[in-house]
């Protein structure tokens, strides 16, 4: 019996439906009732008061601090983003290459951060980087400093932390990619009497641009909203959107704040990452 | 058949008011780890048996209850009693979540030290867990230990120093104290906060178990710390030693409410009723080395070494304006952030 249009239709709906309803439930809903609240005026007394008032994102956009603290985020995503890029490539290069038989345990070790809590892992930063920690320690005990590095409760403390834990992320983005790229074409390419180097800038690194581009957005992502890390790791002292956004909206019980805080946020990252999109996908048309 | 039917009535009678005199279940907040597992072993079990009921924990922080029951409106409890900090519960308790305390099922509220008020002037609020909080030192580090707030501020103790975020309520009660000790107005926080700027670099702790950490780690020497947490340090070894401000202690305290919308109010009262017993708060302080928070319960001797702040204590401990901080809240952070956390 054959397949009708319509049923083909349904069956794909019906394929459809389970994450839709989950995006619907989980994404939209949430989004919405944030949006919502973004607008309502704000109480000391309760959650919020009734009407809608613009008055959230008037003071949110006009506030220099509010700016200067998005923009420092922003700039500690794109470091992230560069240093894991940095790290991560030769490794997933390596692993996207090896036919040892060791491989799957290497995917293991890459992986490994995520298999931990990222608190613990924070802790065992602390237990490192702290003034009295392992490092500084060490240091001091052999003569090399006379004073305890500042490692800990600073940006670079964050950044150790933020580093560590989403790297994975980008070495896993980067295998995939490399691993789609046919060896044969840098072999091509070395033959022709292209150097190691070149045939990686002209093969290679272009070809493994959507590897890039998934990894980077990823670990972009997850850092600019990260909260815990910057919190243990920053130690109160390296404010971050998501830091400001949570005081707001739970310590100063200012919903409607946070809120408008979040969506300003959520807009800006959107915008960035739609424009990131568009030139590396200009770059992969430009390849073809 | 009719001996059937018979039989089926008479399990009916016998279910059906067995149904309507269901156990009732109270909720509770809670916080997770030692308070938990003391609620479920020691506290829960003999009231569970004397009032056939279920008291079951809501664990978590003040910051989660206050937004579910926010989220849940006032009708509504998730929670029958509520447990948490006066800087939390003085902001529920002027949005109409907590209902009147009633003496006539609560008779051990007449001995407690501190009881809150709604805005109609109804007893609201018991605090039913006093934990004094001064200053601590690591006694092999700081041979002079400062003895008064204003002490902090001495050249000595400069570089040495842990406080909390401004976000905490230890770090909240610190601001206030600023103000109380070196303006005589505990609502001058801009200039509190300038103040404590000039305490800079001193390490920032989100929460009291951080400034433990640091204490125990030697990352600061001196510190705002309550006793218990002193006893529970000197008890594994840390060198730690602790000074009563000068000026007055301050607290982390918890406060027992009933939600407005409890539909098991009698239950809610007669189970803070227990909190407030003298045998109860005896085991709080056998377990945590907290302070009595009702007349007529004392140290015992064995704990006197660990427990430097008896009942007579009580009043030496600062009730700050919760609402004025409350109400200020944003502006206050916003400040800390700018001139503190930068």
């Amino acid at each position: 019996m054959a397949v009708t249009k319509a049923q083909q239709a349904g069956s794909r709906l019906l394929l459809f439906l389970p994450a839709a309803l989950w995006i619907m439930i989980f994404f939209v809903l949430p989004y919405t009732f944030l949006g919502y609240v973004s607008f309502k005026p704000t109480s000391s007394s309760s959650a919020y008061l009734p009407g809608f008032t613009l008055d959230n994102y008037v003071f949110n956009l006009t506030d220099s601090f509010f700016w200067v603290i998005l923009a420092e985020t922003l700039l500690e995503g794109v470091a992230t983003v560069l240093i894991c890029l940095l790290f991560s490539y030769p490794l997933a290069y390596r692993l996207a290459r090896s036919r040892s038989r060791h491989r799957s345990l290497l995917y293991m070790v890459v992986i490994s951060p995520l298999l931990v809590g990222v608190v613990i892992r924070c802790y065992g930063w602390m237990v490192l980087l702290a003034d009295k920690g392992l490092i500084n320690d060490l240091l001091l005990k052999t003569g090399i400093i006379d004073a305890p590095l500042p490692l800990m409760y600073n940006m670079f403390g964050v950044m150790v932390g933020l580093v560590q834990v989403y790297m994975p992320y980008m070495v896993i983005s980067l295998t995939g990619a490399i691993q789609r790229i046919n060896p044969e074409l840098e072999y091509t390419a070395r033959s022709l009497g292209a150097s190691r180097f070149t045939a990686f800038r002209k093969i290679t690194l272009p070809m493994s641009l959507p590897g890039i581009m998934s990894g980077s957005i990823l670990v972009f992502v997850l850092t600019i909203s990260s909260y815990a890390i910057p919190l243990l790791l920053g130690g109160n002292k390296t404010l971050t959107t998501p830091l400001l956004i949570v005081q707001t909206a739970l310590d100063a019980f200012d919903w409607p704040g946070g809120a408008s805080m979040a969506v300003i946020m959520f807009v800006i990252v959107v915008t960035l990452l739609s424009l990131y999109i568009k030139v590396l996908m200009h770059a992969m048309r430009g390849m073809k | 058949m009719k001996a059937k039917l018979a039989s089926l009535l008479l399990a009916a009678t016998l279910v059906v008011p067995s149904l309507a005199q269901a156990r009732e279940t109270l909720i509770m907040t809670c916080y997770g780890g030692a308070y938990q597992s003391f609620f479920e072993s020691e506290i829960i079990p003999e009231f569970s048996k004397k009032y056939d009921c279920d008291i079951k924990l809501a664990i978590g922080l003040a910051k989660d209850w206050l937004a579910e029951m926010r989220a849940s409106g006032k009708d509504n409890a998730p929670y029958d009693v509520v447990m948490m900090n006066e800087i939390w519960a003085n902001q529920m308790r002027l949005e109409g979540y907590f209902a009147p305390l009633d003496e006539g099922k609560i008779p051990y509220m007449k001995d407690a030290f501190v009881v809150f008020k709604d805005k109609s002037g109804a007893n609201s609020g018991i605090i039913g867990v006093i934990q004094p909080a001064g200053i601590a030192y690591l006694t092999d580090k700081v041979s002079n230990p400062p003895k008064s707030w204003k002490d902090l501020w001495k050249p000595e103790y400069k570089n040495k120093l842990g406080l909390y975020t401004v976000t905490n309520s230890m770090g909240g009660e610190f601001l206030l104290t600023v103000g109380d000790v070196w303006f005589g107005d505990q609502k001058q926080t801009s200039k509190s906060i300038d103040k404590i700027r000039e305490l800079k670099p001193f390490k920032l702790s989100e929460f009291s178990g951080d400034m433990e950490k640091q204490l125990t780690l030697g990352e600061v020497e001196i510190g705002v710390l309550d006793t218990p947490a002193i006893a529970r340090l000197k008890k594994a070894g840390v060198n730690i030693g602790w000074s009563e401000p000068a000026e007055h202690m301050i607290m982390f305290e918890q406060v027992f409410s009933v939600h407005t919308g409890s539909k098991h109010k009698d239950l809610a009262q007669a189970w803070i009723n227990y909190l407030l017993s003298p045998e109860i708060q005896t085991k709080f302080v056998r377990r945590f080395y907290t302070t009595p928070c009702t007349q007529g319960v004392e140290v015992p001797d064995d704990l006197k070494e660990y427990i430097p702040v008896g009942p007579d204590g009580v009043s030496r401990i600062k009730v700050f304006d919760w609402e004025f901080f409350n109400a200020n809240k944003s502006r206050i952070i916003r400040e800390w952030n700018q001139k503190i956390a930068r």
